[in-house]
């Protein structure tokens, strides 16, 4: 029988927000042979809860509300998922749950807004999240203004992602060998965080109703890949840039004699299916759980910029959030920055200052895959772990977002005994 | 305006019968048509309506005088809603129309034959059917977008809409526009046959009714739409205001009912029609040719003469011989008689003197002396494709008085308009007598000014003027064409002279500088010949293939008065010859200096340093404007400075004030003939750090030429 929650007390009206789990899935390939591909969006949504809830006990607790991200919260996606997923779990009906979504940043929108709730003393438990399923729902599908509606396109240029991403690296001067090497570094990471289990703590191997193990280890990394097998790969945005978009994206930048294709599937994000969970809350909740905090959510800011170029925003995010937090970009030990393409990294490098060392140290989604929804939420976990792995202080998880913006989080790993 | 007729059986035939010989939807056609159908409904005895036309064709379009004279979109609704509750009564009323298309329908016509319940045309090849509004800049404003689409799809009437181009009658029916071919004869009967059977409801109007072939909100359709709009605004160079409106018409009204949908296209349409750009495009397309073609039909054509002295050769004279081999008119050409003075009155009785010259000829004086000289002595003379002014021409000669140029007549004649040139004391007899000569080419004739190469070359003279100057001055070249097609010209003015070729440019530019004491044409000739000039070649392999030539010595004085931009002083003094004084460009016809410079142009010292680029820059542009940027020439980096770190700012917007002006890397270059060396030469994209070139201001003069 499930346990009704305390009524909640009455709160000082700024909190801090902790960070007290994060648990994912891990990333099926996104493509009918994908070892997620059989399940549904709902499915995956439980089993990521009834994973977070086996370590952490919340659902007893009685958290505020479940966030998921989910970048086409339609057909299987829609209609609130994680609130049915909360019911399909099986868990207390007194769980509301909610979906937000701005395209592939709705994971860790969905953290900021857990954050907020706390640290606005308007809940003391949080459950954020993600849910994707690439292989079932395609990119894209649902629909919006971008692409069909002419008047708005006109505004917006509707450049396709690898079209902005190629002008990216045209605008910067990365060839097809920078950005190759790139995807490289993130494939070898990636294959040495797996070897090195550095995922351990927070990847929950999926299994299906039967008990057959479905997955447990990221599908789309390719450990074998080499600078030749990604130098043969042909550009995958050049026939769409012929047709039209390069001389539209002239149009915007006219300095440019055209733009040069070096962006592949070799190095561009994967499309892949996942889901992940993150228990926020604040101390007294934590200690009401017997849960250790493990990291406090600092500060969360959102940027934007032209969206026919789209992917350059996530410095200025990056700079934002850490003002905000009081600490300098030089402080920030660690930084997870989505790789939705190499150039968007490369790029942010650059403008930052911060080097590869300290970027992506673990692989990223060239190399482990991009479920849209969710990306936001595992990069917080897997942020969180490398912090704890290092003994470091501070993180910051970004992600570019379509039509030009960006999201950033800043945490702070709180001391204690290591995991 | 509507004829009626029975054709038995209770089949009534509403003929639309337009004074004139097209059925035009005037605003009368659309109330008396609108009457008819009304009568028609009213009418117990009539069971089923045809439509038809008296007229060859069927109906073509609306009157766009009535849409000028619309100053805003309500007076605009005011016109097309008559016609547009007349086909809604049409579909609704409970009885069926059915078209008969004798012959084309465009436009309106086109329009009114799909509120049809079924159409007919007639199996005749030169029958054309289309919704060719976009090519004025409209859009189809009689239910076109909402009826034709669901119909056929989404794509096929998408496509018909956005190009404009009509469609024969076999295509039309192929595309189920036209749902059955009948033999001409036949037709009306095979109408009235189709008008008794089959019910009057429009598929639209039944329950459960889907847009065929996709509708907007499939993964189909928002393809098509996003492909659509992409492949407008990439030939545009801007936004197209015509294709925006079609496209939304399209997109949101196929997602709503018939009635919703006509409701936004009305919308669609008003704003449209009164907006500046289709103002101007009509005016562009449309009216300025009419009137143009009108008011030289409504001129008295001029008097043909009795015989012609065609003086000078090439492909130019050969098709102006030919021209009056086909009016009839004897022409006495100098190559058959070249020399010798004939007796007067032995063969004058040319009471027309042509002078047709090819480019490189010039002795325009010697040509003219034999062409006055088979001529009565005040017989009229034509000049054409010379680039003296008639102006000039007066200088030496008394005959200036009758004396008119022919510009922009090419061989064979692609133009359709050509410049009759007029100086100050040019007579009425020899404009008359040039007048002629153009309509006998069968070109229509524009009378201007005078001025060397004539209006047309003037006005793309300073275009091509400014471009020229705003690369020696450091712009990157790819911006300069950029900006210029945003602007809509359909090509870069680069590519436009790398295309007509940097001397000929040069040449020109030249003329306009010594006529018009214009700097800024003279400045840009030198960088346009300096393009052109002798700059060691490298092939792939690093090796010369051209020698440089050493520019000869100068004054630095006289190089800073070169730079100054004024070009009279040099000229003047030089080429005493008659060349010179008609106003050529001495350095055309200079004596070749011996040895190896034997008739090449020298290359001057003071090269401004992006013009020295600028061949490369010119290649690299028509190259990339031919082949679309295969592996274009990267940029280093906009954004990089000094330590390579990428500045945030001005990704956001277009490179702009924040970002300096670039000027082109000096001294060595890579080796390898990569395209990259065009742009970053023409200083494209900024120089990359540590390869120790400082940026230069435009005007080093002094510093080269020592």
């Amino acid at each position: 029988m499930p346990i009704p929650p305390p009524f909640p007390a009455p709160m000082a009206s700024r909190s801090d927000a902790y960070l007290l789990d994060a648990v994912r899935t891990p990333r099926g390939r996104g493509r009918p042979d994908g070892g997620l591909h059989t399940l549904s969006p709902v499915e995956l949504g439980a089993i990521v809860l009834r994973a977070l809830d086996a370590r952490t006990g919340f659902a007893a607790a009685g958290p505020e509300d479940v966030v998921f991200g989910v970048g086409d919260p339609v057909y299987d996606q829609g209609a609130d998922l994680a609130r049915s997923a909360v019911l399909l779990a099986g868990m207390p009906d007194t769980i509301p749950g909610s979906v937000v979504t701005r395209f592939c940043s709705s994971g860790l929108d969905a953290l900021n807004l857990a954050a907020a709730r706390i640290a606005a003393g308007q809940a003391d438990l949080m459950v954020a999240g993600g849910v994707e399923m690439m292989s079932l729902i395609p990119i894209a599908a649902t629909g919006g203004p971008n692409g069909s509606d002419a008047r708005f396109n006109d505004v917006a240029l509707n450049t396709p992602l690898g079209q902005a991403a190629d002008l990216l690296a045209t605008l910067d001067g990365h060839t097809r060998e920078d950005v190759d090497r790139y995807a490289l570094e993130s494939q070898a990471r990636a294959a040495r965080a797996w070897r090195e289990a550095r995922f351990a703590r927070s990847i929950v191997p999926v299994h299906d109703a039967n008990g057959r193990l479905l997955l447990d280890r990221d599908e789309h990394p390719r450990p074998g890949t080499d600078l030749a097998s990604l130098a043969k790969l042909p550009p995958a945005f050049e026939a769409a840039g012929r047709a039209a978009h390069d001389a539209i994206a002239l149009q915007r930048y006219p300095a440019l004699p055209g733009v040069r294709h070096v962006h592949t599937g070799g190095n561009s994000s994967g499309l892949v299916d996942g889901a992940a969970a993150l228990l926020v809350g604040t101390a007294e909740a934590a200690a009401r759980l017997g849960l250790r905090p493990r990291a406090r959510v600092l500060s969360f800011a959102n940027a934007a910029t032209d969206p026919c170029l789209m992917l350059t925003a996530p410095a200025e995010a990056t700079r934002r959030c850490v003002a905000r937090a009081g600490i300098a970009l030089h402080e920030v030990d660690l930084v997870e920055c989505n790789e939705a393409f190499a150039s968007v990294v490369l790029h942010f490098m650059s403008e930052t200052g911060i080097g590869h060392d300290r970027v992506n140290v673990n692989g990223g989604a060239i190399a482990l895959g991009h479920p849209i929804g969710a990306t936001g939420a595992i990069l917080v976990g897997t942020l969180l772990d490398e912090l704890e792995r290092h003994g470091a202080r501070y993180g910051v998880a970004t992600l570019c977002v379509g039509l030009g913006m960006a999201v950033a989080t800043a945490i702070e790993r709180l001391d204690g005994p290591r995991a | 305006m509507i004829r009626r007729e029975s054709l038995g059986d209770g089949v009534l035939l509403l003929a639309l019968a337009a004074p004139g010989p097209v059925n035009a939807l005037t605003r009368a056609l659309n109330v008396a048509f609108a009457q008819a159908v009304e009568d028609a409904l009213a009418n117990a005895a009539v069971q089923a309506v045809v439509v038809g036309s008296d007229r060859d064709g069927f109906a073509a379009g609306g009157d766009l005088d009535e849409l000028r004279r619309c100053t805003g979109p309500s007076e605009v609704l005011d016109v097309v809603a008559p016609m547009l509750r007349a086909m809604r009564r049409m579909e609704t009323g409970g009885k069926r129309f059915v078209a008969a298309l004798n012959g084309t329908a465009l436009g309106g016509g086109l329009e009114l034959a799909l509120a049809c319940h079924a159409r007919l045309a007639a199996e005749r090849a030169d029958a054309r059917f289309g919704l060719p509004e976009s090519t004025l800049g409209l859009m189809p404003g009689a239910g076109g977008t909402q009826r034709l689409p669901r119909l056929v799809g989404l794509r096929v009437a998408g496509d018909l809409m956005l190009g404009g181009r009509p469609i024969d009658a076999s295509a039309a029916r192929a595309a189920g526009i036209v749902d059955a071919l009948v033999a001409p004869g036949a037709l009306l009967d095979a109408a009235k046959a189709c008008a008794l059977q089959g019910d009057a409801l429009r598929p639209w109007d039944r329950k459960g009714f889907e847009v065929p072939a996709g509708d907007p909100q499939s993964t189909a359709g928002r393809r098509y739409l996003a492909t659509a709009w992409a492949a407008a605004r990439a030939r545009r160079g801007a936004p197209d205001p015509a294709a925006t409106a079609i496209l939304s018409a399209l997109h949101h009204g196929l997602e709503r009912g018939i009635d919703a949908g006509l409701a936004i296209e009305t919308r669609e349409f008003a704003r449209l029609a009164t907006s500046e750009a289709a103002r101007n495009t009509i005016r562009a397309r449309f009216y300025g040719p009419r009137a143009l073609a009108a008011a030289e039909r409504a001129a008295p054509p001029p008097a043909p003469p009795a015989r012609v002295a065609l003086a000078g050769d090439g492909p130019l004279a050969d098709a102006i011989a030919a021209a009056l081999l086909r009016a009839g008119v004897p022409a006495l050409r100098e190559r058959d008689a070249p020399t010798g003075d004939p007796p007067i009155g032995d063969a004058g009785g040319c009471d027309l003197a042509v002078v047709a010259l090819s480019a490189a000829a010039d002795d325009l004086a010697q040509h003219l002396a034999w062409a006055i000289g088979r001529c009565a002595p005040d017989a009229p003379i034509v000049c054409t494709g010379a680039m003296a002014a008639i102006a000039t021409l007066a200088a030496t000669s008394a005959e200036a008085a009758r004396a008119a140029g022919l510009h922009g007549v090419q061989a064979p004649s692609e133009a359709v308009h050509v410049e009759v040139a007029r100086g100050a004391a040019t007579s009425p007899q020899a404009v008359e007598a040039a007048r002629w000569l153009a309509r006998a080419l069968g070109v229509v004739p524009l009378a201007v000014g005078d001025g060397p190469g004539g209006f047309a070359n003037r006005v793309l003279g300073a275009l091509l003027a400014e471009a020229l100057t705003l690369v020696a001055e450091g712009v990157p070249v790819p911006m300069v064409e950029n900006l210029a097609r945003a602007a809509g010209f359909a090509q870069g003015p680069l590519a436009l002279v790398a295309r007509i070729g940097p001397a000929q440019v040069a040449r020109r530019l030249d003329a306009l500088a010594t006529a018009a004491r214009d700097a800024r044409s003279g400045s840009a000739a030198r960088a346009a010949r300096d393009a052109r000039g002798g700059r060691a070649r490298r092939d792939g392999a690093g090796v010369r293939t051209r020698r440089r030539r050493p520019a000869p010595r100068r004054p630095v004085a006289r190089g800073h008065a070169r730079a100054a931009g004024r070009p009279g002083r040099r000229r003047a003094a030089r080429g005493r010859g008659r060349g010179a004084r008609l106003g050529f460009s001495g350095r055309a016809r200079r004596p070749a200096r011996g040895g190896r410079h034997r008739g090449r142009r020298r290359v001057r010292r003071d090269l401004r340093p992006a013009a020295r680029g600028l061949r490369s820059a010119l290649r690299g542009a028509a190259g990339a404007a031919r082949d679309g940027c295969r592996g274009p020439p990267l940029p280093r980096g906009l954004n990089r400075r000094g330590d390579g770190r990428a500045r945030g700012v001005g990704l956001g917007a277009a490179p702009d004030a924040a970002a300096p002006p670039l000027s082109p890397p000096r001294g060595r270059r890579r080796a390898a003939g990569r395209a990259s060396r065009a742009c970053r030469s023409a200083g494209a994209h900024g120089t990359p750090p540590g390869r120790g070139s400082a940026r230069r201001a435009p005007a080093s003069a002094a510093t080269r030429a020592s």
